[in-house]
């Protein structure tokens, strides 16, 4: 069981399942895969059997790493070269070979190990998933909504975070600009605000932009994106409670009094059309103060501006931290990946001795042929295998 | 000077082309001077490609990396320049037949797409964006090579390899196709591994959130677990030859989906490269 809870076919089993359900999760975006609990469970299966595989290898690694020349067998595919013991040895060196050497009965023996930093790699980078792995089973716990407000308004938490912040935690909105750069492109748009944690003001003045979220312990404020609205007041309708301030989206419609109200921007001037679908739609360019006659009983519709208005996002984020130390990890793990591949050289020979028997050891064949070929050139006079 | 944009995308375009046309031809005539010849169209494509980045890099004053088109062309220039590193390392001429396809299909996109030079937006406005998108090319680079060596690799493997065959003769050994694909994605796995890390590093210093489940950092995700595979299970069990050869076909697919299907089909907050 132990073995199969760490093997590799089973890793590759749920890595493919992390895979397709990933795929899956893309195409139905909706399902909200990620925060499912058969998706954790994906995760968690994947962390038990990449950490039990992590900790069966570290011995193997470990004895490894620590070989010395009472490791080198007397017998092998040994191939013989015309050198002696300092020859090979200054050449070790040269090339920044780790050198461990016994002498008994005679017989000298070496083990030349390199690239001890590629061979650890493999393993910083399980452990550095390991800990990427918990990170990301804390962030898919992390909760997050949208606030809209014009400047001014004290604006309450998005509903997804009032179970954390209650209902009496609000931002509230003191300036929002569209930020151009030299050349008029629009650099930046920038919100300035206090923040109330369940009513107490924990943040005064402060500023999010693009790039550039507010941070307040776990929770986040980004600006994530601004609306245009053309604020129209309603007068004279029956239901008094439709005698409102009306603040509609840029090329949206409205119901307001049973008349579909349209807004738009045509060549830079701000737009309003009225229709009551039995009669040709009504329209014109508007000022602020400009009256529009709403219905045929007398109802108007006062043109007031056009407001801006901030959307921000706000979320709580978990286990960002731990990804991040992850992430170091697996990058050092991958540069070490690039330090060169682990071979060792098996060397015996004796004192005294103008030849030596050498064998090359590494799991891979090309490394095995490079480095027989440096040898090779180096000591050309190879013979016979033993 | 944004004229001179399209010549020379055309040029690199007919390079790349005239390099197939004359690789294919080599191939036909089992003729090594004209597979010498189509290398050297190569080099002149990759000065092509070189100079439109370079005029790029002029006219928006920076690195050409802040949209589809910029990403395309840069991509085109690793490819092929990892085309070009390998084949004067292990000799490997043929490959250029099934390298070149991939230039040039990349090269008619890029000659068919809007090359007006439009402002950086807002959230692109960051020092991030020249390590995260640099990395991601060089990754895809690698892959792209690494693609065609699987398919050189896998049609040989059908032919046999002692095949009295054109392929079976011009194409170098399958343990070396196999090895060659094995060093690209060795090479372009950490810069993909890199390029997450970044543009997770990114995304929390930016917006706040390191991974936000958009369909191109999943699909990215998706392409480092296909290849993790294939570099995993070549260590632990030595996993060579045709099935490695598949999984380097698959995920060069998740590299192609991960860059047109996602920016086409699924737009997300990464919707601002096409």
């Amino acid at each position: 069981m132990l073995k199969f809870l760490s093997s590799l076919k089973l890793a590759v089993i749920l890595i493919a399942g992390i895979a397709v359900m990933s795929v899956l999760a893309t195409i139905f975006p909706d399902a909200n895969a990620f925060s499912s609990w058969s998706f954790r469970l994906l995760v968690i299966a994947f962390f038990v059997n990449l950490g039990l595989c992590t900790v069966q290898l570290l011995p193997k690694f470990w004895k490894q790493i620590h070989r010395t020349a009472a490791d080198v067998p007397e017998a092998a595919d040994y191939k013989l070269y015309d050198v002696d013991e300092a020859a090979v040895t200054a050449w070790l060196q040269e090339n920044h070979y780790k050198i461990s050497r016994q002498e008994q009965n005679g017989t000298v023996k070496i083990m030349a190990q390199k690239g001890k930093a590629g061979l650890s790699a493999p393993h910083l980078l399980h452990i550095s998933l390991l800990i990427i792995l918990i990170g990301a089973l804390f962030s898919t716990f992390n909760t997050e909504g949208y606030s809209m407000g014009q400047v001014g308004q004290n604006r309450p938490f998005p509903d997804e975070l009032q179970s954390v912040y209650g209902t009496d935690s609000t931002v509230e909105i003191l300036d929002f600009q569209t930020l151009y750069d030299d050349q008029n492109a629009v650099d930046n748009w920038v919100t300035r605000f206090n923040l109330y944690i369940h009513g107490e003001l924990v943040a005064q003045n402060v500023e999010t932009k693009v790039n550039e979220p507010y941070r307040h312990g776990n929770l986040m404020i980004y600006q994530n994106s601004y609306d245009s609205r053309y604020l129209l007041e309603a007068q004279g309708l029956e239901d008094e409670s439709d005698n409102t301030t009306y603040g509609i989206p840029e090329n949206q419609a409205a119901m307001i009094g049973g008349q579909t109200v349209v807004t738009a921007t045509i060549e830079g001037k701000p737009y309003v059309q009225i229709s009551d679908h039995v009669n040709a739609p009504r329209g014109q360019f508007v000022e602020p103060g400009d009256v529009l006659i709403l219905t045929d009983t007398g109802a108007t519709l006062t043109y007031l501006d056009t407001a801006e208005y901030s959307i921000l996002e706000l979320k709580i984020r978990r286990g960002t931290y731990i990804v991040f130390a992850g992430f170091l990890l697996a990058s050092i793990a991958s540069l070490l990946f690039l330090s060169g591949r682990y071979r060792e050289l098996w060397i015996v020979t004796g004192a005294g001795q103008t030849q030596s028997r050498i064998r090359c050891y590494s799991k891979s064949s090309m490394v095995v042929e490079e480095v027989e070929e440096e040898l090779a050139e180096q000591w050309p006079h190879q013979r016979e295998e033993l | 000077m944004e004229q001179l944009q399209l010549p020379l995308l055309w040029l690199m375009l007919a390079a790349y082309t005239g390099a197939l046309v004359v690789y294919g031809m080599g191939f036909w005539a089992r003729n090594v001077k004209l597979q010498h010849l189509a290398t050297k169209i190569v080099y002149v494509g990759l000065v092509f490609t070189a100079a439109a980045l370079i005029l790029r890099s002029v006219l928006i004053g920076g690195l050409p990396l802040n949209n589809g088109f910029e990403f395309g062309l840069c991509f085109v220039f690793v490819a092929a320049l990892a085309y070009v590193i390998m084949e004067k390392r292990f000799s490997i001429g043929a490959i250029g037949l099934f390298v070149m396809p991939i230039l040039v299909v990349l090269g008619v996109w890029l000659v068919s797409i809007d090359l007006t030079i439009e402002p950086v937006m807002p959230a692109l406005r960051s020092y991030w964006l020249a390590v995260h998108v640099s990395s991601a090319v060089i990754s895809y680079g690698a892959f792209a090579v690494s693609f065609a060596v699987s398919i050189a690799y896998l049609l040989k493997d059908k032919t046999g390899e002692k095949a009295d065959s054109r392929l079976a003769q011009s194409l170098p050994s399958l343990k070396v196709l196999d090895e060659i694909t094995y060093k690209l994605i060795f090479i372009g796995l950490p810069f993909l591994t890199i390029m997450l890390v970044t543009g997770a590093v990114w995304a929390e210093y930016a917006w706040g959130a390191f991974w936000s489940w958009d369909p191109k950092e999943t699909w990215a995700l998706i392409t480092w677990l296909v290849y993790a595979i294939y570099l995993h299970t070549r260590f632990m069990k030595g996993f060579k030859g045709r099935r490695a050869a598949w999984l380097s076909v698959l995920g060069f697919a998740a590299v192609i989906f991960t860059f047109f299907g996602v920016s086409y089909l699924l737009p997300g907050m990464h919707s601002y490269l096409v």
